[in-house]
This record gives C-alpha cells, structure tokens and sequence, in this order.
C-alpha cells in the first residue's frame, strides 16, 4: 500500500511529464497496432524506460509509480505535473473513466506482457462500459505488478472537517487495490493506536489462544478491528470519540465472552446499538458462513427466471446463433421493393385508425367513452374511400350472440344514426334491411334507390322493412324522408305507387303529402292497385285525377284504415257534383255521370241534397238531363235521406 | 514486485446489489406518488424495497447503508451507480432541496418507516427545509432506522496543498447524453404517474423530447445510439421505450424528409407501451413466466395504451394506432384479436420491428443481451410477423454493426462505427486513437485492407 506523501516543492522535471505521457502512447498505439509491432514495442521500452530511471522520490513505498488524470491534471505520485491534458491525455482519461479509474501504478519491474494485458482490457473495458458497469465487473482481474486506482468519492456528510482520504485525488481517489487511505483505513488506523483497544485486543488474542483457529474465522487483531470500523454508523465516521467508544465496547464484550460468539449474541446483550454491532461481527468471525456464495445464488436465481417462450423457440427448432454466413443467406431472401420516401399518407393511415376506433367504441365499457368516440370517428370516415372502410363490415355483421353482440351492434347503431350514415354505407357498398331501420330515415333513400322493384326479394325486403319501421315512425320521419332522403325523388315515387303493397302505405302518404299535384294520379294509381274497394275504390276508379282532392287521398290513407272521414266526404261530394256539373255536354262522359249521380248518395251532404233534385227536376229536350242520370239522382236522393234533412 | 492486497469480495456483491436497492426505491417512490401510502401496491413495494435492503445487508454484513448523494450522482461506498443515477433522478432532487447528501438505512428499518421515506421522497413538497428538519420529521413519524445526512462534502489537501476538487466528479460519459436520457426517464415516470391518476398527460413535452433526439441523432448519431445499447433495465420499461424511441427514428430520419412524419412516429414509439401502466402490478413485474391468463392480462397493455391516448384533449390517431396495433402482425395475426382486418401504418410496422429489436438486444433480468446480427435472424425467421420490406430496410440503416457499437478490426484495432454503407459488412468506422478521417471499410481493400473481425460489447445468451 502506497502512503508516502507526494514530494513538495520543485516543479517536476521532464523526465516525469514524459513518463507520464508514454504510458499514454503506448495505449494509444496498442489500440492501433499490433501489440508485437516494432511500433508498440518501442512505446512499451519508451514507458518502462522513463519510469525506471525516475527518481526515487517519485516511486510510492510499494515500488510503484503512480499515474493518475483527474479532472484534466495529471499527476504522478499524486503530484499534479501537468496542469492542462493533451489531446493524448485527454483520449486516456476518457478510458480511464469509462474504466472507473483514475489511474494506475506501475512497478518498473512489472512484466511486458501484463503491461500490454493491462492496457488491452482497459480498452476493452472503454468499448465495453456504456456506464452501467461497475469497478468489479470491469476488472474481475489483477495484473501483478500493477496497481489501479480505483475512481471513487471519498468525502463526509456535513460540515464538520472529516477524515481525509490522504491525496491529493479528493473525491476520485483513495480506492481500488491500496492506493492512499480511504475513511475507514485512517479510522482503522487511529483506534489501532488507542491503548484501550489495544489491551482488549490483547484480550481477546488470549481468548484465540485458546482454542479458536483460522478455521474458524478467526482474524487478526488489525483485521477485527477493521471489521468492526466497516459496519460502524455513518455518525462514527464523523465522530471519533463515539467510534472509539463503541469500538471499545464490542472488543470489550467479545473479550469478556470468554469464547467464540454466538449468532444469537443478540440475547447476551442490552444495547441495542451494540448488539448490532456484535451480531455482525460475531457471524462474519465465528459463524461460518454456510449460506454459500452469493454470486452462485444470484445464477441460480437466474437459471430458476425462464426464458421467454418467444426466445426459446419450438420444441426441436435449431437454436439461432451468431452465424454471418447463414445471416447473409437470410437476408439476400428478404424482398426488395424499390425504395421510396416515406410520406404523411404511409404513416397517418385512416384505415388502420378506423380499425382502433373501431374496436375501442364497440368494446370499451364506457357508454361515454364510447360516445366520445364519435367525433374522431365521423372525421375518419370522411377521409376514407370505399375500400378502406372494409374494417366496418364485421362490426355491421357481428357473428354471435349474447351481451357482447348486442354491445356492438347497439355502439355502432348509435354512432351511425349520428353521423353522415348514407355516405358510409354508400361507399361501403353495403346496407341491408337490418342497417335500414336502425339507422333509419339516413339510409333510406340510398336504400330504396338501390332496389329493384321488378324484383320479388327486394319487395319482400322492403315490405320488412316497412313493417319493422312502422306507420307513425315512417311518418314521423315525413320532413327529412321528403327533402333529405329523396323519397319524392321520380324514380322512387314511381316504383313505389306501382308496387299495390299495403305496407308502402305510408310512404306513399308522404308522396302525396309533400310532393306536387304530379305525384296524385300516381298516388291514384297506387290506391287504386292496393286493393281499395267500396265507395272510395269506386270513386277513384271513376273520377279524373282533378276531381279527387288531395285531403280526399289523405284521408284514405290515414293510418288504421281506408275510409275517408265525414269532412273529406263533404269536400268530395262537391267535386261531383263539379264533375256532373262540368261534363254535362260531354257524351263521353254520359256513363261517368250516371256512375257520379249514383257515388253522390253515398257522401252526403246538404249541398249534395240540393243538387240531386235539381238533377231530378231538370227535366226536358232542350237542357234537360237524361232519365238515366234522373233515376240514379232519384236513387242517391233515396239513399240520402234519414241521413241528411232536405232544405 | 509491488506488494497488492487482495480483492474485496464482499463490498464488490454489496455495490452490485445497491443498484438493485435503487431500481426497488425507485419502483416504491414512483408507487408511492401514485398510490396513497396504504395501498397494496405501495406496501408490496416497500416489502420489496426492505427485503432488498436486508439482502443488501446481509446477516453479516454492515448495520447500515449508506446511499450517498452528490451532484447528479448516487453513490455507495464510494463509488459513482452511474445507471441507478438516472432512474433515480427524483432521489436526488429530493434531497438536494433538503441540502442532504444522502440517506442512511438501518437494518433494523421495517416497512413503516421505508414507507414514511418513500413518502416523503416522492412529494415535491414536505414540511422540512433541510435534512435537519427532516429527520425531526421521521422523529415525529416514529421513524429512527432512516436517516437524511448532512450534505456530501469532498475532503482533500485544501488550497495549495496539491489538486483540489471542488465537488462531485464530473465523469465524462462520451457515449451516454446522460441528460438527454434523465429527461426522456423523468417525462415517463411523469407520464406513468398522470397515467395513474387519470389526468391528463402533457404530451407537448413528449413532442418536445421527440425532437430532442431528433437533434441529438441529427448532430451526433453515435452518442444518441448508444442510448439504444445502454443496457440499464427498469421494471416500468421507461428505458425500453427510450431506446425503441430512438432506434425508430434514427430508423425513420432514413425512410422520410418529412420533419411531421418523423415526429409522429417518434411519438407513437416513445408512447408505444404506455398502456403498461395498467397492467396489473404484479404481472408486470413478475420474473416468472406467465401463465395464460396473466398473459392475456399483460397483453392487453396495446388496448390500454390506445385507450389511455384517446383520453387525451387531442388525441394523436399515429399514437393511438401505433399503441393499439403494435403488437399485431402483417400477416392479421398478434393481438389484439379483431373482427376486422387490419391494416398497419408504417409508424406501426417501424415501432414493431424496433420494439422487438430492443427486446431481443437488451439485457432483461432473465436474459443477457442478443447480438443484432442473431437478433435480425430471429426477426427474420419470424416470417410475416413483420413487413420484410422494412425489416430489410431496419436492418440496412440499423446495420449489424450499429452506429456507435465498438468492433474489433482483422488488425487488432479498436474502431467505432459512424455509419453504415450499402455493404452491411463495411460500415464506415473511425479507428480508436487515430485522428484521421473515419475510414470507409469498402474501399480498404486488399492484403491491408481493414476488416471487422467482431462486434465488442456483446454477449450471447
């Protein structure tokens, strides 16, 4: 162990700065060249040259000489010698770091070989320390007839002026393999020279004479008393009195005992901090330590850690290895597009995004969490085309049953019937009855456009989905089905007043409700193919479209059946009794008229009564009706009367 | 010949074990932030945290452990825990605003009192001004086997009497931009934590680190890579996803020109496992191997992360997508299992192949660290896992040799790769200890033709 004090006073001759900076070279070159090159050798005589002509002063007591780089000085025999570090310097003080050092001490006799081994591993250590590695793991070696300086912090904790570790290295020094003195050796060393401790070590050097071997632990007094400075309180080492008191203590006590200390020497004793003291060091000196080595249980720990399956591979796999030449084979069969700059498109991907959101609205336990979903949702499916919607279709067909179905279907559902529906499904290129009516009225023009009325199934389809929708939510739905969902569209309203289906019912209401006077005779169409019979069916079959009144049509397509209210009978019975009136010159319309006559009595009404008698009374050549038309007046009147008192 | 002391032993085991101490306090403190101080999970924690301080200490070991820190690093027993220092940022902030240069355990501490520490380091706020009042306060709480210490001060000669040192080391870590790496854990564990409480995440400061590494990759590509080695292991994979992060865009800055595309898939890379912050506890930090259902458990971190996005105020659709789809495969397998097929984005396809990149090529409690040459052939056994296009592409841009690593030359020498070239067995390198230009190895030809004989830093499972 180095503790010669560094020489004082004249600046350092040539010779030192120059030892110094050979070793430097030397390193640098073997990290060049090869270690037997002409090269690397001269740096090697060059090193072992300076530092054996050194002056004596400048070796330490245990034949070396000391080189260190701290913080940008160099110092040999902890002296610094060169104030600012070269650019060689500079490259060997980053190794040195990286290799927790701050230098190293040489014998000049040190062996050629271990001097290169030395500054090979330091390398080494300097590609292989990314700073996780400790002062152990990096030199797990020693190199006879070098000794290294570790990098360490040697300092107190408080203000009080501590112990110092001796060089000149504050707070990097002190360490490693012997060089200067660290806190617990300074420590060591002046209880050494206490005389009570050192009458109890006597004491207890008896009771080793006794009985107790080296086997058995049993240490020097130096060393014991070392052990005990090591697991003394932090405060002892800021405190020396209170060290040398508890030091005296624990010796006093393993004095006293009179042989070797139990584990449980706990028992034997009081204070607390003592027993601490003393279970400790009766274990580490008395007690063999039967628990094993704790590196070997630290691998087995490890061994007992299974390794992931994915690194495992299949059972009967050949292991993959370091093999560059089967590396190469593998990689030349990877394919090869042509390279292309990534862009914006290739990494925000509206699909992919879709898919996520997706899967967290129908999934996501939350109904609003999900809901919240609908606005980064809706901004999605405006971005994308048809194709990269697909990830919809599973969720709008949903195989299964149970809660988690339902949660889906309901999810998506709501969320449709809030967005832009009909532009989804129209890319998509989908919808069916079911998507119909729960997202009804959005998809319900894009439905029916994409009918085919000619076709049986498509009619079926629609009279389901008719039925399921119901007469008073179509009808509710009358403003948006007519200007949103283009029900008045021609090509609808066409081929919805040609199929004589009852349950289109209320949708050709809507026709006739919202639409044009163009929409009626095709309403009349529809009426009169879907079955309407009795006085209306007669009616309609026999009037002009511009006899039959709007709130007429309406009343017989009022829901829950096809009469016409007493108020539209009252308005239809004019527009007979018009029509009568407007076609009496008209032959061709002579049987219409008697058919008319014969209608009247079934809606009446007081203006009818008066009517029918006119009828029956305009009698004659010139102006008169004919007998026919008379006798059916004559009929009506019949029928009329107990319903309706005559004027 | 010099006369040197034999190596110690124990204290090597203690400072390997105090990393694992640190990761444990760091877990407890982050669990304590987001947990109140009787939850299961808090109090699973800081059971861990004392059964890795009496394993620390042994039964024979010291009385107590100090923890000391100075500056921006944590040390033990006098020496630096450079990776511990990163994940333990928040340690150190907390003591520094109570000027305490550490903390020191007891073995006697239980579970009380960790946890009434663990408390107090994860508050940004507690009712002490320094480490003085502190303690009164754990006096006050019951809690004596924990204590603050008095600020960390360097002893030496003094003034004139040879080198001084005037505070902590300032260790030069070339191949780390430690501070780059600090914010990128520190956003994460904040991003965890809003996870938790439910509030929303700041996802400005996620696109401002974003284009950090984007900064960093495009002014010095080997320093920012190296983060994609570093091989510290965090339980909350805060560094897996940093390390995906990074690859994805040194990755993508290659495939694209576009500043927005790189950023949206820096994004979705840097959030892409952000849904593990609701995976159970227990699941995620299991060492054992799952059983089928703690896998579909774990599994559904991709259905959490997308979700946890779209709580956002303005969800970003290349996140959500990324998160959701990044375990799904090319060919409509993977999970989450869907109705639909489903289509990946590239931002998804890049973060799959680096996610599973970082995964064969880091070091895991339970496995060494892959070469990428041994992971590439995985990936590539893995068929339509991935899109073989991009695989190619990754592993062209990402080399066998990746920017950064350290390979050995047919010569002996130690070279850095700076970057790759059309040829994967050529990369460009820069020799160590030479200041000549980086040699381009497809044009050292010949009998003296430089060539790679290894990459360093690996080791094989």
């Amino acid at each position: 162990m180095s503790s010669s004090h560094p020489p004082e006073g004249a600046a350092p001759a040539p010779a030192v700065t120059e030892a110094a900076e050979s070793w430097c070279r030397l390193a640098r070159s073997i990290s060049m060249y090869e270690r037997d090159s002409a090269r690397t050798q001269g740096f090697l005589d060059d090193f072992l040259g300076h530092i054996s002509a050194l002056d004596p002063k400048w070796i330490d007591t245990d034949g070396t000489v000391e080189i260190a780089i701290v913080r940008d000085s160099m110092y040999v025999a902890r002296r610094r010698v060169i104030e600012k570090v070269t650019s060689n310097l500079a490259w060997m003080q980053e190794r040195l770091h990286r290799s927790v050092l701050v230098g190293a001490a040489f014998a000049p006799d040190v062996d050629r070989d271990l001097l290169l081994d030395f500054c090979q591993t330091l390398l080494d250590n300097y590609s292989a320390n990314a700073g996780a590695k400790g002062f152990d793991e990096l030199w797990p070696e020693e190199f006879p007839g070098i000794r290294l300086v570790e990098m360490r912090f040697a300092g107190v904790f408080g203000d009080e002026e501590g112990f110092t570790d001796g060089t000149p290295y504050a707070g990097l020094g002190g360490g490693g393999t012997g060089a200067g003195l660290t806190d617990e050796q300074i420590l060591v060393d002046y209880l050494l020279s206490d005389t009570d401790v050192i009458d109890h070590l006597h004491s207890i050097e008896d009771v080793a004479a006794q009985g107790v071997d080296k086997d058995d632990g049993l240490v020097s007094s130096s060393e014991l008393v070392a052990q005990i400075v090591e697991v003394l309180p932090v405060e002892a080492f800021e405190d020396v009195s209170k060290a040398l008191k508890l030091t005296v203590e624990v010796l006093s006590r393993i004095a006293g005992r009179g042989q070797a200390l139990p584990a449980d020497v706990a028992a034997f004793v009081d204070d607390k901090e003592i027993d601490l003291l003393l279970e400790k060091i009766g274990r580490r000196f008395f007690v063999r330590n039967s628990e094993g080595d704790l590196a070997e249980q630290i691998a087995e720990r490890q061994r007992a850690n299974e390794v992931p399956a994915a690194l495992r591979g299949h059972a009967g796999d050949d292991a993959i290895q370091d093999d560059l030449v089967a590396f190469m084979q593998e990689f030349k069969k990877l394919p090869q597009d042509k390279v292309r700059l990534v862009t914006k498109e290739d990494v925000d991907v509206p699909a992919e995004q879709l898919g996520a959101y997706l899967h967290y609205l129908t999934h996501l336990e939350s109904e609003e969490e999900a809901a919240r979903l609908h606005g980064p949702l809706n901004k999605l499916l405006g971005r994308l085309q048809r194709t990269e919607l697909s990830a919809v279709m599973p969720y709008l067909r949903p195989e299964g049953a149970g809660d988690s179905y339902e949660r889906i279907h309901r999810r998506l559902a709501t969320f449709l019937r809030q967005t832009n529906t009909s532009v989804v499904f129209e890319k998509l290129g989908f919808l069916d009855a079911e998507w119909v009516v729960e997202t009804f009225p959005h998809t319900f023009s894009l439905y029916i456009r994409r009918l085919d009325f000619e076709n049986c199934n498509d009619l079926d389809e629609l009279v389901t989905v008719c039925n399921r929708l119901g007469d008073v939510r179509i009808l509710a739905e009358g403003t948006a089905l007519a200007t949103r969902e283009g029900l008045l569209h021609p090509h609808v309203v066409q081929a919805l007043c040609k199929s004589p289906i009852r349950q289109f019912m209320p949708l050709v209401r809507l026709i006739l409700q919202r639409g044009g006077d163009e929409m009626r005779p095709k309403v009349i169409e529809y009426l009169l193919h879907a079955g309407l019979d009795g006085k209306e069916g007669r009616l309609l079959a026999l009037l002009p479209e511009r006899y039959i009144p709007r709130i007429f049509l309406l009343s017989l397509m009022e829901p829950g059946g096809q009469k016409a209210s007493s108020r539209a009978n009252v308005l239809i019975s004019s527009n007979i009794i018009r029509f009568v009136a407007e076609t009496a010159d008209d032959p061709k319309e002579k049987a219409s008229r008697v058919k008319a006559m014969e209608l009247l009595g079934e809606f009446p009404s007081e203006e009818a009564n008066a009517f029918l008698y006119q009828i029956i009374h305009r009698k004659g050549l010139l102006g008169g009706e004919s007998r026919a038309i008379r006798k059916a007046a004559k009929a009506s009147l019949k029928k009329m009367s107990g319903k309706t008192k005559h004027v | 010949m010099c006369d040197l002391h034999p190596r110690d032993e124990v204290s090597s085991q203690l400072t390997l074990g105090i990393v694992d101490f640190v990761d444990e306090l760091v877990v407890a403190i982050t669990n304590s932030r987001i947990y109140s101080p009787d939850h299961p999970r808090v109090i699973a924690s800081v059971t861990a945290l004392c059964e890795q301080l009496r394993d620390q200490l042994g039964t024979d070991g010291p009385s107590e452990l100090v923890l000391g820190a100075t500056g921006e690093f944590l040390f033990y027993d006098q020496r630096p825990l450079i990776g511990a220092s990163l994940s333990g940022n928040r340690i150190l902030e907390a003591l520094a605003r109570l000027d305490s240069g550490g903390l020191s355990f007891s073995n006697w501490a239980n579970e009380d009192d960790m946890r009434i520490v663990v408390g107090m380091l994860g508050r940004q706020r507690v009712d002490a001004a320094n480490y003085s009042e502190a303690n009164d306060l754990l006096d006050q709480l019951g809690c004596s086997s924990i204590r603050f210490l008095p600020s960390y001060t360097e002893t030496g000669l003094g003034p004139g009497g040879g080198a001084v040192v005037n505070g902590p080391p300032k260790l030069d870590t070339p191949e780390i931009p430690i501070g780059v790496y600090k914010r990128l854990v520190d956003h994460l564990q904040d991003t965890l934590v809003r996870v938790c409480h439910g509030t929303l995440l700041d996802t400005t400061e996620t696109m401002s680190l974003v284009e950090l590494i984007l900064h960093q990759l495009a002014t010095d590509t080997a320093r920012m890579m190296s983060v994609s080695r570093y091989e510290r292991y965090d339980a909350y994979t805060f560094g897996h996803s940093i390390r995906v992060a990074v690859l994805a865009l040194n990755y993508a800055s290659a495939l694209t020109l576009d500043d927005e595309v790189l950023r949206k898939i820096g994004m979705a890379a840097l959030l892409h496992d952000i849904g593990k912050a609701r995976v159970p506890f227990e699941i995620l930090h299991s060492t054992k191997r799952l059983d089928a259902d703690e896998r579909a458990e774990m599994n559904k971190h991709t259905l959490h992360g997308g979700e946890i996005l779209l709580e956002q105020e303005l969800p970003e659709p290349v996140a959500v997508a990324t998160a959701f789809g990044h375990h799904r495969t090319t060919d409509q397998g993977g999970y989450p299992g869907l109705l639909h097929e489903h289509p990946l984005s590239v931002a998804t396809r890049v973060v799959k192949i680096c996610d599973v990149y970082e995964a064969l090529t880091a070091v895991r409690p339970y496995k060494d660290r892959m070469s990428p040459m041994r992971a590439y052939r995985i990936m590539m056994s893995m068929g339509r896992h991935f899109d073989l296009n991009l695989l190619r592409r990754f592993i062209e841009i990402n080399g066998i040799y990746p920017v950064g690593s350290s390979v050995q030359l047919l010569d002996g020498a130690t070279a850095r790769v700076t970057s790759q070239t059309d040829s994967l067995l050529f990369p460009i390198v820069q020799i160590e200890g030479e200041d000549f230009d980086p040699i381009d190895l497809r044009k050292s030809t010949g009998p003296k033709g430089r060539h790679i004989e290894r990459l360093l830093i690996e080791t094989q499972i």
